[in-house]
């Protein structure tokens, strides 16, 4: 009787199963970072989105033409104080290597950001990469652009900047709305190279060159940091896949025999 | 306090500690917690309020050179974003939404502008349609099939004419649509919460724009 209080009063009804489903999904991640911590490097395959980031830098030095970069993270509502999602923060490993290939090339790079709060990131982020490439003084103070928070107004504010620009290589990775579309036809009609993802990936598949497709950005972005630790994540990732499989397995089995348990087991 | 302390630690500290109590928020039915949490949700909100000053003064700093420089194509196109930024900001602030001035901008230019954007989107959908939909393999051929069912369950005239188009455009939203796109997003947790665990646990450090190499 004594036990039931305390529940009633410590844990809000109805939220019981996801907070065990989400400690599993903890525990099962963390175990795919100790089994990398015990045996080593784990060894995953490159992606070719991964390898086109550094053709795609050395296209542009080639060309001469800029490299821009559009993270996102508008919203519909063009809220200032704009969250920061997983894939946007993923995609902060990918503008980290993109300022390290330029540092490396001599290439021009450019964030065209869609919210305030993150300028000061994006300029960290990007400075530490050509720090990192031995080339510091290639970091220009006003790589990174900033023009408005709102949703549509920014799809037109980046159309106008990438033909503008003439970029040669539009990476649109991290997360985005309807304007991912109005992103990559822009890049489309000056003929830059595109790697996109991983929202939208749908649409990129029939515009991009490369597509980050579900996992992927992830995956790139422990595999780019080269930290065993953050590879072994990797692994974490593709466990609880299997763990959210095995139980979309059960529920199949229980769903045919029309047992309504699992979604009980969901209601608890 | 040292360097590193500041620079990494601290931030990374407040990060694990907000990101456990929110998490606690959702689960715990404690009050007080509730009401931190509530706390931070309007502080979250004030800060990105203030941080619009920020990007005022980068937008102003950016497009001001290029009026300044006269730099060609862009300085004419900076100079009307100053100018207009200039204008809803002042009269926005003088009489707030009522203020004629403001009113009649957000109304007859703002609004126009946003849904003529929007409305772009069917151009481009159409024209990404156009290079998708080409026939070079067996998973294109079947895509155009799928594209031509779902085209035909939405003109009215050959649903009339082949009316079995209809439950078939259905049967392929309902039945393979969402069963792989869940298939990507469940894939897609995994991601996601390894991404959020790497952060808890000081190995991501992206957020406080700290990457690989600079640690």
């Amino acid at each position: 009787m004594i036990d039931r209080s305390i529940e009633q009063m410590l844990l809000v009804a109805g939220r019981y199963f996801q907070l065990i489903m989400l400690i599993v999904l903890i525990l099962v991640v963390y175990v795919g970072f100790e089994m990398a911590a015990r045996k080593g490097r784990v060894k995953v395959r490159l992606l070719p989105q991964v390898s086109a980031i550094k053709e795609m830098v050395e296209r542009c030095a080639e060309m001469n033409r800029p490299i821009t970069f559009v993270p996102g993270g508008s919203s519909v509502a063009g809220t200032t104080g704009a969250s920061i999602g997983s894939a946007h923060l993923a995609s902060l490993s990918i503008i980290a290597e993109v300022a390290y290939q330029c540092g490396l090339t001599g290439a021009k790079v450019l964030v065209l950001a869609a919210s305030p709060v993150l300028i000061p990131l994006y300029n960290n982020v990007l400075q530490a990469g050509f720090i990192r490439s031995g080339h510091p003084e290639g970091f220009e103070p006003n790589a990174v652009r900033f023009s408005t928070p709102e949703l549509y107004s920014y799809a037109a504010w980046v159309a106008g900047e990438v033909r503008r620009e003439n970029a040669g290589a539009n990476m649109i990775v991290g997360s985005h709305n309807m304007d991912a579309m109005i992103h990559g036809i822009a890049g489309l009609e000056v003929g830059a190279m595109q790697l996109a993802g991983p929202s939208f990936a749908y649409f990129f598949v029939a515009v991009a060159d490369y597509v980050f497709i579900g996992p992927d950005l992830y995956v790139a972005s422990a595999y780019l940091t080269e930290d065993p630790i953050l590879l072994g994540s990797i692994r974490g990732m593709d466990l609880t896949t299997f763990v959210i499989l095995g139980m979309a397995f059960i529920g199949l089995i229980l769903a045919t025999a029309r047992s309504d348990l699992l979604l009980k087991l969901f209601g608890w | 306090m040292s360097k590193v302390w500041m620079r990494k630690s601290l931030p990374q500290l407040i990060i694990v500690v907000l990101a456990i109590w929110m998490i606690a928020e959702y689960f715990i039915a404690v009050k007080w917690i509730e009401n931190v949490g509530s706390i931070l949700r309007t502080f979250q909100t004030s800060v990105g309020a203030f941080a619009l000053g920020l990007g005022v003064v980068a937008t102003v700093y950016q497009h001001g050179g290029h009026v300044w420089r006269r730099t060609p194509g862009r300085w004419f196109y900076s100079g009307v974003l100053l100018t207009t930024m200039t204008v809803m900001a002042v009269s926005g602030l003088i009489g707030w939404l009522d203020q004629p001035i403001f009113a009649y901008l957000w109304n007859n230019v703002y609004i126009p502008s946003q849904q003529t954007v929007y409305s772009l989107l069917m151009f481009y959908i159409t024209y990404a349609s156009w290079r998708a939909l080409r026939i070079s393999s067996i998973p294109s051929t079947v895509f155009m099939i799928c594209a031509i069912i779902v085209m035909m369950m939405n003109a009215p005239l050959l649903q009339y004419y082949i009316p079995i188009s209809t439950p078939l455009a259905n049967w392929l939203f309902n039945i393979p649509n969402v069963g792989s796109s869940r298939g990507m997003a469940l894939a897609t947790i995994g991601g996601t919460i390894a991404v959020y665990l790497r952060t808890l646990l000081g190995r991501e450090l992206g957020m406080i724009g700290i990457t690989a190499g600079e640690e």
